[in-house]
């Protein structure tokens, strides 16, 4: 959000002044003093969600220059800072480490570890002498984890959140040299580029409470048990005027039981630690090549080999990430920093590009270890910030449409740049931010090779000089082949998508359009310099082979049921639950029901285990897109606005996020397989997802008491108490 | 990295009048009409396909229509100049948005499967697949160019030639409807 590069100094001030009276509400909001219904009641929300104009609040009123600004920021100070003055830091790889039930104090458990511990008074609704468990998964045996004895952690990972702090143990995975010159050893403090202000302690929130962002290295077949510790401040007055302190981790799009999804309602306290235990398996193995003898469908061994696990290899996926989905905070807490990748490896997609066995791909990694080569594999965090006067990091939740930064970073570092070699690599590109959506081109116009779409590798590579949009937590894995470039020359990441709001995306520009430097958006044009700095050492031998994954052929099993979605505005509220409850001015309309604001104790869908269904996900309005995103199980999109032909090349794999664009539908089909429990579906324009455009969905299983409805989770300091379903949708079983 | 292109070197209120006179006889793969030297302009043939939907909660309005635009234009720079014939599909979306009272977007789409080269040295089939979908707030005349990847026939599609497409669509923004639509084939910048 930004105000136009031409704006009088007493805009300036008028806008400086609204943001802090309006900093002054969202804190006390966003820490829980007042309501949404008190700031309703008190005439500064409108029925519909949005901020009423009022004069110093809203930079609309009370000046003559208010038509054309579309949201009232100052820009984001620079401090003189230059683009692409900074290398690109890459991903810090969190430790694998082996026996979690030894390296795990306390040993990891099936249920929830519910040992009390003694609370803490600064911890909202806490008074002395209060004792709350130190897991803060709901207990009791549904919330246990599914298949716990026979997928037992084989490697933990933990991880912290925390405030702003600085790295000392940074650890790329690779060699100074494929890390443009980072040296590892160095103290790494908490800054969005060198030449901007450290963070302070509360102004960013992130895994280990440091950057770079954080990477999980995973492969199938070895389940990981994932301790995820709250260290965030008790006072949830502590967050610099954004972001809360109790969350709830996601791995998107894992295939795991749904007590290990980050379900919304499923959020811990500072002080507990969740863990999540996540078995790695081929979807489809119950009841799909059970005695393990398909050889693509297999894991990588530490030796070169591999092993074959059961399932269907046509479901291997690739790039996930993780990130905060607390219930209507997760945009604040992404933002302010809960956002990691996980890359996971397979016989097929093995992450060493050197190995010629038939079944793996091949794609461009590096040859050093038996798998999760990252020399030549490389992620892309990309995210649009906003910093104050100060260069804190800061956020506009008052305005509903979305938030949008002004300043552009790649893994946590405004506009750096990146060291190549003149061969192939791998981008695993991944959309974190809020609202933004991105189009993305070289700035030469010359070709990149879409090999993933979401966590999935394509059916066959695609071609293409300019991607398709890419929405809010879309993963796009690309191939470059920097052999093309003259050494010493520099080639771009450059943004076309052009916004006004956080709607949608204004203009797709053309490059030229982009290069030109006239847009109004400060995120549009260059944002990322590859600089091709010398010939590889060895041979690239890395290949894009022009059959990957083809879909699973879902031709001969039966369509269970078929359901729609619209998501659009003027949602109403109807359940008035105060924890599981929300209002907002989005909604999702079930099977042509009304339109809902979200609550996560209604069940809106319960799909029966072992079937398949096609769901229709629909945009009720033409002045906003939608990327939304469906839990747990990955879907093939069967036509847009009702036809296969709309449906362009590189979206033609699995997907687990669905861009409806403006008045447009998405019709796609899953299987409801291997674990149960509660899931959801929203926007992932986590703004709107907020406000309140999220549903519950669950896995029935045909009728057996164990999940038919199951109980909804009330999280407390104290404990996780549950209450019936709020509301079951008519059309849900 | 763009230079001029040889369209936008037509005026385009020009370019469309001399399209004007085609656009509602010229049949699907006929001879394109050519009003440069150096580049083609093309005009549309429009499929009678344009479709109204309404959408439920909002009164949005979608208007499609779709075209086959005829496209001709050479490029240079590779190996050798490359000819390109064929029909361009164009599909276009108008959107209403009746919730902000917002202009409406039209999303365009474009194929150019339909296309094919010819090389001038060797006489070789060129061929391309590229499509590209592209969302902008509606205009009566908006101008949407792009590189496209293509490759000789039964070669890698990963190890493309560029060239660069350009197109000028025109809108009845009462309608919604696209109305014309032009295009040229030329070298990438």
């Amino acid at each position: 959000m930004w105000l136009p590069k031409k704006v009088s100094q007493s805009r300036l001030k008028a806008a400086e002044n609204a943001r802090r009276n309006r900093h002054e509400i969202l804190k006390a909001w966003s820490q829980g003093q007042i309501s949404r219904r008190d700031l309703l009641k008190w005439g500064i929300f409108s029925a519909g969600g949005v901020l009423v104009a009022k004069s110093g609040l809203s930079p609309f009123v009370g000046a003559a220059f208010a038509d054309s600004i579309p949201t009232g920021l100052p820009s984001s100070p620079l401090f003189g800072v230059q683009d692409f003055s900074t290398p690109m830091p890459r991903f810090d790889v969190l430790a694998r480490n082996p026996n979690p039930n030894t390296f795990l104090v306390p040993a990891p458990t099936a249920q929830a570890n519910l040992t009390q511990q003694k609370l803490n008074p600064a911890l909202e609704g806490v008074v002395a002498g209060d004792t709350g468990p130190i897991e803060g998964r709901p207990g009791g045996p549904i919330w246990a984890h599914q298949g716990f004895a026979d997928f037992p952690p084989r490697v933990a990972v933990t991880a912290t959140q925390e405030g702003a702090k600085t790295n000392t143990v940074y650890n790329p995975q690779v060699a100074p040299q494929f890390n443009s010159g980072i040296n590892p050893a160095a103290p790494i403090p908490l800054k969005f580029h060198p030449g901007l202000p450290t963070q302070n302690l509360n102004s960013v929130w992130t895994f280990n409470g440091t950057i770079p962002p954080k990477l999980v290295i995973g492969r199938y077949g070895e389940p990981i048990l994932f301790r995820h510790a709250n260290k965030l401040p008790l006072d949830v007055r502590q967050n610099n005027g954004f972001g809360r302190h109790t969350i709830s981790t996601h791995e998107h799009n894992g295939h795991h039981g749904a007590e290990n999804d980050g379900f919304t309602g499923a959020f811990f306290f500072p002080g507990q630690f969740y863990d999540y235990h996540w078995p790695i398996v081929l979807a489809g193995f119950r009841s799909i090549n059970t005695a393990a003898t398909d050889p693509k469908a297999a894991t990588p061994d530490d030796s070169g080999g591999k092993i074959n696990i059961p399932g269907d290899w046509h479901e291997t996926m690739s790039t996930h990430w993780f990130h905060d989905h607390m219930f209507s905070f997760t945009s604040q807490n992404v933002y302010k920093g809960n956002a990691a990748m996980f890359n996971i490896y397979s016989a097929l997609d093995r992450g060493n590009e050197g190995i010629n066995d038939g079944v793996n791909l091949r794609l461009p990694s590096g040859t050093a270890k038996s798998f999760s080569n990252l020399e030549y594999d490389v992620n892309l965090m990309l995210a649009d910030k906003a910093w104050d006067a100060q260069g804190q990091l800061a956020m506009d939740i008052f305005d509903f449409d979305g938030f949008l930064g002004d300043r552009m970073t790649v893994n946590l570092t405004y506009k750096p740049f990146f060291q190549v070699e003149r061969r192939k690599y791998r981008f695993r590109i991944l959309n974190a931010s809020v609202s933004r959506f991105f189009k993305l081109a070289l700035s030469d116009g010359s070709q990149m090779i879409q090999i993933a779409n979401d966590g999935n590798l394509l059916p066959s590579p695609v071609t293409l000089t300019q991607l398709d949009e890419q929405g809010i937590a879309e993963r796009y894995d690309i191939v470059i082949d920097f052999s093309r470039y003259s050494l010493n020359s520099k080639v771009w990441l450059t943004n076309l998508a052009e916004h006004q709001d956080g709607k949608r995306v204004a203009k797709d520009l053309t490059l030229a359009e982009a290069l030109s430097g006239n847009s109004a958006d400060p995120c549009v044009g260059r944002f990322l310099e590859f600089r091709i700095v010398r010939n590889p050492a060895t041979p690239d031998v890395s290949q894009v082979p022009a059959v990957m994954i083809p879909n699973p052929d879902l031709s001969r099993v039966p369509v269970a049921r078929q359901r729609t979605f619209e998501f659009g505005r003027g949602a109403k509220q109807n359940t008035f639950d105060p924890v599981s409850s929300f209002f907002g001015p989005w909604g999702v309309k079930t099977d042509g029901g009304d339109m809902l604001a979200a609550d996560f104790g209604r069940i809106s869908a319960a799909p029966r285990f072992g079937t398949r269904e096609i769901w229709t996900l629909r945009n009720g309005g033409g002045g906003w897109d939608h990327p939304i995103h469906i839990h747990f199980e990955e879907g093939q999109i069967l036509a847009r606005d009702g036809s296969l032909a709309n449906v362009p090349a590189a979206e033609r794999g699995r997907k687990d996020v669905y861009r409806l664009r403006p008045g447009g539908s998405v019709t796609i089909t899953m299987q409801f397989r291997d674990w149960g429990g509660m899931f959801m579906e929203h926007c992932h324009n986590t703004v709107h997802e907020d406000n309140a455009m999220l549903l519950r969905w669950e896995i029935d299983d045909n009728g057996a008491p164990f999940l038919r409805p199951l109980p909804t989770p009330i999280p407390t300091p104290q404990g996780v108490t549950f209450r019936a379903p709020t509301q079951i949708l008519p059309t849900a079983f | 990295m763009m230079r001029r292109l040889p369209l936008s070197s037509v005026p385009l209120s020009v370019a469309l009048a001399v399209s004007a006179a085609f656009w509602w006889t010229a049949p699907a793969g006929a001879q394109t009409p050519t009003v440069s030297t150096s580049t083609s302009l093309s005009t549309t043939s429009l499929s009678a396909s344009s479709t109204v939907s309404t959408s439920t909660s909002s009164a949005t309005t979608a208007t499609s229509t779709a075209a086959l635009v005829p496209m001709r234009g050479v490029v240079t720079g590779g190996p050798e100049s490359v000819v390109f014939t064929g029909l361009a599909k164009l599909s276009a979306k108008v959107v209403t948005d009746p919730d902000f009272g917002g202009t409406p977007t039209v999303v365009l789409s474009f194929d150019l499967s339909g296309l094919s080269g010819v090389g001038a040295s060797t006489g070789a089939k060129y061929v391309t697949s590229d499509g590209e979908i592209v969302q902008r707030s509606l205009t009566a005349v908006d101008t949407v160019q792009y590189t496209f990847p293509f490759y000789r026939s039964g070669t890698s599609p990963m190890e493309p030639s560029l060239g660069l497409a350009s197109f000028n669509v025109v809108f009845n923004v009462n309608t919604l409807s696209l109305t014309a639509a032009a295009g040229s084939i030329g070298s990438s910048p």
